[in-house]
């Protein structure tokens, strides 16, 4: 491999000390960018601010361990030089168990973090937080970053002892134009955390005598590198137009071009949340362009994946294995394409073990038995849970059948939900949809007459926020991502409970933030992801499922149980993108509009999953039961510190209650998923609890 | 539809231009040339070394029980000066940590005799000649530099950075932008490793140990 890594054929052998290795068919090398970039050194310029970092874990060196044994750490952050202009750059491969994981800037990894500070870099005398730790613990240097890739995410914390005589002083050739030296050290220790997509531990572990290079302006690095400074498209121009060939220039004026194409397509049509309209008419353009219904067929939602993949992963990893073959296998370029090919081929249609449309009626499957909720049975017909007084409950209480059921679909989209439910229910139940898109609407009315549901499933335009329904009017509400399009989350349960009967049951998934609490508030990332996120799908903002399950109470709901099913649902973004990679022609097909419609909608998937992935946007699940009238209703204290306040709310009154009787289940990387998805891992809270306080009033 | 078939169109030609712009890259290959000065016969094909050039192989080694490691640097650099001349120079750096004696460092500057030849580069002047994965010094004693001597070699294959079209190595994609500074490439994360090496007197046994090995330019 050369630095180019351009592969070519070459001959003969070469002499390694002393044993002839043959090259024949083999695969070399060749310098010739030094004709033509205008390399300065390989250590860094002054702009080129450079740390590097090699460790190897001595630990797991053996000469009988295989290969799945090895452990290697390679880190390169820079300021990368380019033409009259600079941007950050990084690079992280990390061997483990024999297999080489890249984060790196070309790769779409991101730098969540980065803390770094050297006594011996240009800029050692700058105050920040990396010197503060460093200087508590009598460190010679510290850097400290977290990086997060498509399927992991890697966080390394390094450390460079003080110690007399070290660094090492590495002097630039005197005839060089570069930094004089650059200080090479052996004694760091380095600490790494690897972790999966779902935050299961994947590596964790540390090791000395590691090597680590740290020079320019350390610091400052940093600090750019966390304010992700990039270069600009004009820099990128004059870089280019003063060194580039006239097929260069024609190369990137045509990625101008296209550049410009989508940028003015972009500042065309954003889609900010202005008020219920816009949601109506964003969807309208959803429908109407038919590509969320191609890909994501009439349930348009998360899918539910038992184990946290859909087999994206796997394939991801089938076609690692192919990539890292190639450079070993493949003698030529030919066969480098065809091996690409194959990688492409395998990504697109490579095995898979979940289908993208099923998992979606899965999804509701899995909600609905996880509420509780029983094929064919009337919600009101459950038996009140122990939080309940049972025997508050009215003996007239509705019947076991199905008779009769409604039960009313809050953004049902083009009726996906709403038909399924009706045949969840059977043929006496009647489902009514809401939603505020005429488009989906007309859309949801059609497909359903060709299913034959016309006579149980209608569709109407109606605010959730003020649906006008008569008061308890239906058994069940069903709401499937349609809370993070409202604008008052109080007012979209309240008038939930409005319209449910007593001891109907609400079942909801919502796109959800994670606890935001005064002690762990958004970082500034994180408040960025999530307007990202809001600005491209008409969205008002998201609120943690807990503060569903905290605002929810003084309505007049009991047996609420809350979820975090973010493993679950984490993998329908990338699959999704999956999905639109194999429909591509289609896509073009829909013209240019749509297509750079769905690209940017891919855009905020990015975002959308990494959003998840960090842990700042969660999948909430939340069901509850509307109590009877009299029925008493008990809430748990938050906190046993918090206990002694009296807390109770009797279903009708207006008294506001701050505690909530709950059960909450969360999901997390040693949960197993059940058929019920009500994993044993669950957090529940009683009102048997000793750190409940109970006091009952009657209304 | 016409602006779609544009697109299409454009992003083939990109991808043509420059698949075409470095088909051309064979030409100015310079394997095979030993680098003794600043100067080059034009006349002489594949001598056509560029005015401004470096390259620096760095090499790390590890013990088994990563108890020592020793790490080195071999370069070189030529630098135009803009007036018709230019200036040249080869290096050698070795820094060393045993664990238990105060780590060591060792810097000397030589006359321009890097030799690249099929991938194994050679300081004649030190007798150190390093390729992807073995090292060879035979170093003499001089102002700078103490007794150097041993070799260590690949035990088995290692791992190293695949090296595909559309990734060529670790800088990814961006090894196919011209005018970056510096190119960095891998030759391997981890290979377990034979031999040993003496630095004046003192051997560091690396029999079971592990390479690390990159190159710059």
């Amino acid at each position: 491999m050369c630095a180019r890594g351009v592969t070519f054929r070459v001959g003969g052998g070469v002499s390694q000390i002393g044993d002839l290795v043959s090259h024949t068919r083999g695969c070399g090398c060749r310098g010739t960018i030094l004709t033509r970039g205008k390399p300065a050194c390989l250590l860094p310029l002054p702009t080129y601010d450079y740390c590097r970092l090699v460790f190897q874990a001595a630990g797991a060196a053996s000469r009988k361990g295989d290969r799945r044994r090895s452990h290697a750490l390679l880190w390169y952050v820079v300021q990368v030089p380019f033409g009259p202009t600079h941007f950050p750059g990084f690079i992280v491969g990390f061997l483990h168990d024999g297999q080489l994981h890249k984060f790196a800037t070309y790769t779409g990894a991101q730098l969540t973090s980065i803390r770094a500070w050297s006594a011996w870099a240009e800029d050692a005398d700058e105050e920040c937080e990396a010197r503060a730790v460093a200087n508590e613990r009598g460190l010679d240097g510290f850097i400290d970053f977290h990086v997060v890739s498509f399927t992991h995410s890697i966080h390394i914390t390094a450390s460079i002892p003080s110690a007399e005589s070290w660094p090492a002083r590495l002097h630039a050739p005197i005839n060089g134009s570069m930094t004089p030296f650059v200080y090479e050290a052996l004694n760091g220790k380095i600490d790494v955390v690897m972790k999966d997509a779902s935050g299961g531990v994947v590596f964790n572990g540390s090791t000395l005598h590691s090597g680590v290079e740290i020079m320019g302006l350390a610091a400052d690095l940093a600090f750019r590198m966390a304010n992700q400074d990039a270069v600009s498209t004009w820099d990128v121009a004059a870089a280019l137009t003063s060194q580039a060939s006239w097929c260069q220039l024609l190369g990137f004026a045509a990625c101008c071009v296209l550049l410009l194409a989508a940028l003015v397509h972009k500042c065309k049509a954003q889609r900010h949340y202005n008020d219920g309209k816009s949601v109506g008419d964003e969807y309208d353009a959803w429908t109407q362009d038919q590509v969320l219904e191609h890909f994501w067929g009439e349930h348009i939602h998360h899918g539910y994946y038992p184990d946290g993949e859909i087999g994206y992963v796997t394939r991801m990893h089938h076609c690692c294995v192919v990539l890292d073959l190639i450079p070993t296998v493949s003698p030529s370029c030919c066969c480098d394409v065809v091996c690409v090919c194959v990688v492409c081929l395998l990504m697109v249609f490579g095995s898979r073990n979940v289908d993208f449309k099923l998992s979606k009626v899965d999804m509701n499957d899995r909600l609905l038995a996880w509420a509780g909720v029983q094929r064919g049975v009337c919600p009101t017909a459950a038996a009140p849970a122990a939080v309940c007084d049972a025997s508050a409950v009215p003996s007239a209480a509705p019947s076991s059948s199905s008779s009769g059921i409604r039960v009313l679909d809050v953004g049902c989209g083009i009726g996906g939900s709403s038909r399924y439910l009706a045949r969840f229910f059977g043929p006496t139940a009647s489902v009514t949809g809401i939603t505020l898109s005429p488009a989906q609407r007309a859309r949801a009315t059609e497909i359903t007459a060709q299913a034959g549901l016309a006579s149980q499933v209608t569709f109407e335009i109606r605010d959730a926020l003020a649906t006008k329904f008569p008061d308890n009017t239906f058994d069940l509400v069903w709401t499937m991502e349609s809370g993070e399009h409202m604008p008052d989350k109080s007012a979209f349960m309240k008038e939930i409970a409005r319209v449910l009967k007593p001891g109907g049951r609400v079942v909801m998934a919502t796109w959800c933030t994670r606890d935001v609490t005064p002690a762990t508030p958004f970082s500034s990332l994180e408040r960025t992801r999530l307007e990202r996120v809001y600005k491209e799908w008409a969205l008002p903002f998201f609120i943690s499922i807990q503060e569903y399950q905290r605002i929810t109470p003084p309505f007049g709901f009991c047996d609420i149980k809350i979820g975090d099913w973010t493993r679950y649902a984490l993998p329908t973004w990338p699959h999704s993108v999956l999905e639109g990679a194999k429909g591509i022609v289609w896509l073009l097909l829909r013209g240019p509009a749509v297509f750079f419609r769905t690209l940017r909608d891919v855009y905020a998937i990015w975002h959308m999953h990494y959003g998840y992935v960090e842990g700042t946007i969660k999948y909430g699940i939340f069901t509850a039961r509307k109590g009877y009238p009299g029925e008493v209703v008990v809430h748990a204290a938050q906190e046993q510190s918090e206990a002694s306040p009296v807390d109770v709310t009797s279903v009708g009154s207006s008294h506001v209650s701050s505690g909530p009787g709950v059960e909450e289940e969360e999901s997390d990387s040693d949960s197993d998923s059940d058929s019920d998805g009500d994993s044993g891992s669950a957090i529940r809270r009683h009102a048997t609890s000793p750190a409940t306080a109970l006091v009952a009033t009657a209304m | 539809m016409s602006t779609c078939v544009a697109v299409t169109g454009a992003m083939v030609l990109l991808v043509a231009i420059y698949v075409g712009h470095f088909a051309d890259m064979d030409d100015f290959g310079y394997h095979g040339v030993p680098l003794t000065s600043c100067t080059h016969d034009a006349s002489v094909p594949g001598s056509e070394h560029p005015s401004s050039f470096f390259e620096g192989w760095y090499t790390k080694l590890v013990s088994a029980d990563g108890s020592q490691s020793l790490a080195f640097v071999a370069g070189a650099h030529v630098r135009d000066d803009h007036d018709g001349g230019c200036a040249a120079e080869s290096f050698l750096l070795i820094v060393t940590d045993n664990g238990v004696a105060t780590p060591q460092r060792y810097y000397t500057s030589l006359p321009p005799t890097l030799d690249v030849t099929n991938g194994v580069v050679s300081l004649n002047e030190t007798s150190v000649r390093v390729s992807r994965n073995s090292v060879f010094f035979d170093v003499r004693q001089s102002q700078d530099m103490p007794r150097v001597t041993g070799h260590v070699a690949a035990a088995k294959a290692g791992h190293f950075w695949p090296v595909t079209p559309l990734n060529p190595g670790a800088m990814g994609w961006f090894g196919w932008i011209p005018g970056m500074q510096c190119y960095h490439g891998i030759f391997s994360m981890s290979t377990y490793i034979d031999g040993s090496i003496t630095i004046d007197g003192t051997e560091f046994n690396f029999d079971g140990g592990r390479l690390y090995q990159e190159k710059g330019m």
